[in-house]
């Protein structure tokens, strides 16, 4: 009996084997982290709750999985942080995949492919067509950002970066003519435009795919699979195309070809 | 004290044959559980060596064909644009090469659409492939048709051939490939799911297995201890038999178990994940060499595919870098990325290669046009060549371990079915045999 017994326990904890958190082995809530200042993209509304293209994504694809969300508003240096100590499940942060991220954190999708523009004034409307036009004007370098370096190493344009430490000082900086274009994604920019007192041009030149994607915890390879599915099904419903028509239709960004992205894959 | 010395004397006398038959019945039953977890482990590692193995290893492997077949039908397309028309010939046999390559996407997408039939978000993209190719062959034959209407000599088309063109390799490249990449990451999924429930499963059947097995072991000690006690018998011969045969199923049980658990994780790692990823990473070299084409053809996107090569180079193999010229120079044997897992001497040999390649395209790139497309056809094309065929020959030796281990696996299972079961029916049969005649006693 007593052997019976050992033998029961043994079959018992051999269930338990460990594995590192998954979003899907929490219970029906997942927190995610947000940002509350990019326009357009996730913002706080008047009336004090989140709203935007990633609030609206993010909601979609966890009731797919149906997970109920906790927000959590996070600042641009805690987009790392929060998933490797373990303060939320997911990351919608409008991060892109780099090398040096994926040492510490997993990417799911992307959901979205977007691709680096450039705003000017409208009085250089007719100047600057594409990213070689930016040859010796100067352009903002926003600290903590690739996007300036990308431009002048990888592309190798001449442009003179000047810093600045976030997008809205750069909008005074273009007003005031310290610089001639700020650069960084169509939809981020799309935002800034939309800002009041601002009155810039949006060139359309679609350079640097960047490959917008949801931050989940180092190894939860469930978790990141799932939400690809999901993801899938939100283009193939046609409630992805539906969203971003309702942030960016009327932006000037090319929405004409609305495909799933290529994902990053999960291990 | 007194009250409760006498009874138990007299109940043991009663129940000595109930005694011998309850732990008779009981290691008969015991070795009834042992043939049942053995068997248990057997089926659930089976049914997962049948997926990995013969339905979603196979399957992943023809997506991940998929998108190879596909970007080679783009960069052929871009190649007969270029070529002009004193390349009759060559233009003839990529053509040809092309119509091939769409009877091959046929074919996966057919077997991959069979193979998904219980997925319907699988079965979705699929049949979007399959509409979106029919998209991409009407605005290829759009531009072929311009081309040959324009009749170019080798070069850069007309501009209006180029933007027919662009038409279709943005489907291909934005709509098309994505899919195909998708659905070899969603079969990904379903082997590697496999692979977790089968290896729970296993280490739970051995637990089980030896669990029951030990349990079989104690009641046959237990029966032997009692007879030679009870009877004065040193040995019952039949019943040191059937503990020979219970030790014996319990330790090829457990053993072949684990050889076939072995086996599947061979078979997953070293084989299957090897094929995955250097089949990804020569599908994206053929895109590359899309890239070189089109870099030739367009001179509107020139700096765009110039950048989707580095991309596509940093994934294929990672090095530190800030521009093309910058990786070209800085390429070196440690590389990480895809390609980045491959060791030893095949490291070496794949690595002089890739370079050859890398260092024909940062030529190809200094060359006036025509100079850089004729260079483009001879000597670059034959560096990528020989760059194709080192990766064709490791994927080939890595599918041949995959298939190894996967009969490895089913070998054992069949061991396992034929010998055990008899084996243990023998055991039982014995303990009959060795407590029967201790039993006639009593009558």
């Amino acid at each position: 009996m007593r052997k019976l017994l050992i033998c029961l326990i043994l079959l018992l904890t051999a269930c338990g084997t460990a594995r590192p958190p998954s979003l899907m082995d929490d219970d029906e809530v997942a927190v995610v982290a947000i940002r509350s200042d990019v326009p357009l993209i996730s913002f706080k509304g008047p009336d004090g709750s989140y709203d935007g293209f990633n609030i609206d994504v993010a909601e979609d694809l966890l009731s797919r999985l149906g997970k109920r969300i906790r927000w959590l508003e996070i600042t641009a240096g805690d987009q790392l942080t929060v998933l490797t100590d373990g303060r939320a499940d997911l990351v919608f942060a409008h991060m892109s995949v780099t090398p040096e991220r994926k040492k510490v954190i997993d990417f799911a999708g992307p959901y979205h492919i977007d691709f680096q523009d450039i705003a000017v004034r409208p009085a250089d409307k007719d100047a600057v067509h594409d990213v070689r036009d930016l040859a010796g004007r100067k352009i903002c370098l926003v600290r903590g950002t690739n996007i300036a370096q990308r431009i002048v190493e990888e592309r190798r344009v001449k442009a003179i970066p000047v810093e600045a430490p976030d997008y809205n000082v750069c909008l005074d900086m273009i007003k005031n003519g310290t610089i001639d274009a700020i650069s960084t994604n169509s939809q981020i920019l799309a935002g800034l435009l939309t800002k009041p007192g601002v009155d810039l041009h949006l060139v359309g030149a679609t350079f640097n795919e960047q490959r917008t994607s949801i931050g989940v915890r180092k190894g939860d390879v469930d978790g990141c699979e799932e939400l690809n599915r999901a993801i899938t099904e939100m283009y193939q419903d046609g409630t992805a195309h539906m969203l971003l028509d309702k942030w960016f239709g009327r932006s000037g960004i090319d929405l004409s070809v609305v495909a799933v992205p290529q994902f990053e894959g999960c291990s | 004290m007194t009250v409760t010395a006498t009874p138990p004397v007299r109940r043991r006398k009663e129940s000595v044959p109930g005694r011998l038959r309850a732990l008779a019945g009981l290691s008969v039953l015991a070795l009834a559980l042992l043939l049942a977890a053995i068997l248990a482990g057997a089926a659930s590692t089976g049914s997962s060596l049948r997926t990995i193995g013969h339905e979603a290893g196979p399957q992943v492997l023809a997506t991940a064909g998929l998108y190879r077949q596909m970007s080679e039908m783009d960069a052929l397309m871009a190649e007969t644009l270029l070529l002009g028309r004193e390349y009759g010939p060559q233009q003839q046999a990529d053509l040809t090469t092309y119509d091939q390559r769409r009877l091959e996407i046929s074919e996966g997408l057919l077997r991959t659409y069979r193979l998904a039939l219980d997925n319907p978000v699988e079965q979705r993209t699929v049949e979007s492939l399959i509409e979106g190719l029919g998209r991409y062959e009407r605005l290829a034959a759009h531009a072929r048709l311009l081309d040959v209407q324009s009749g170019h000599t080798a070069g850069q088309p007309p501009d209006h051939v180029v933007r027919a063109y662009q038409q279709a390799t943005d489907l291909m490249h934005r709509e098309l490939l994505p899919q195909a990449y998708n659905l070899t990451l969603e079969t990904g999924t379903i082997v590697r799911r496999a692979h977790d429930a089968e290896r729970s499963a296993t280490s739970l059947a051995r637990v089980a297995v030896v669990g029951t097995g030990l349990l079989a072991l104690g009641c046959l000690l237990a029966l032997q201890i009692y007879l030679t006690r009870r009877f004065r018998r040193i040995f019952a011969p039949a019943l040191v038999v059937a503990t020979v045969l219970a030790t014996a199923a319990l330790v090829t049980g457990t053993a072949l178990l684990d050889r076939q658990g072995q086996a599947l994780t061979e078979a997953k790692r070293r084989g299957f994940d090897s094929v995955l990823t250097l089949t990804r990473a020569r599908a994206i070299s053929k895109s590359m060499y899309g890239d070189q084409s089109r870099y030739l053809l367009d001179r509107f996107r020139k700096d765009t595919y110039e950048h989707t090569f580095l991309d596509k180079s940093r994934t294929v193999a990672a090095v530190e870098s800030t521009s093309l010229p910058d990786y070209q120079s800085k390429l070196r044997a440690d590389f990480q990325g895809l390609l980045g897992g491959v060791t030893g001497r095949d490291r070496d040999r794949l690595f002089t290669v890739y370079q050859g390649f890398q260092q024909a395209d940062a030529r190809m790139r200094t060359l006036p046009a025509e100079a850089a497309i004729k260079f483009w056809d001879g000597e670059l094309t034959q560096a990528y060549e020989s760059y194709d065929k080192v990766l064709e020959e490791l994927i080939r030796r890595h599918e041949s371990d995959f298939e190894r281990a996967i009969d490895g696996g089913d070998g054992a299972l069949e061991t396992l079915w034929r010998s055990i079961p008899a084996g243990l029916a023998a055991g039982a049969l014995l303990i009959l045999v060795g407590v029967l005649p201790r039993l006639r006693e009593y009558r």
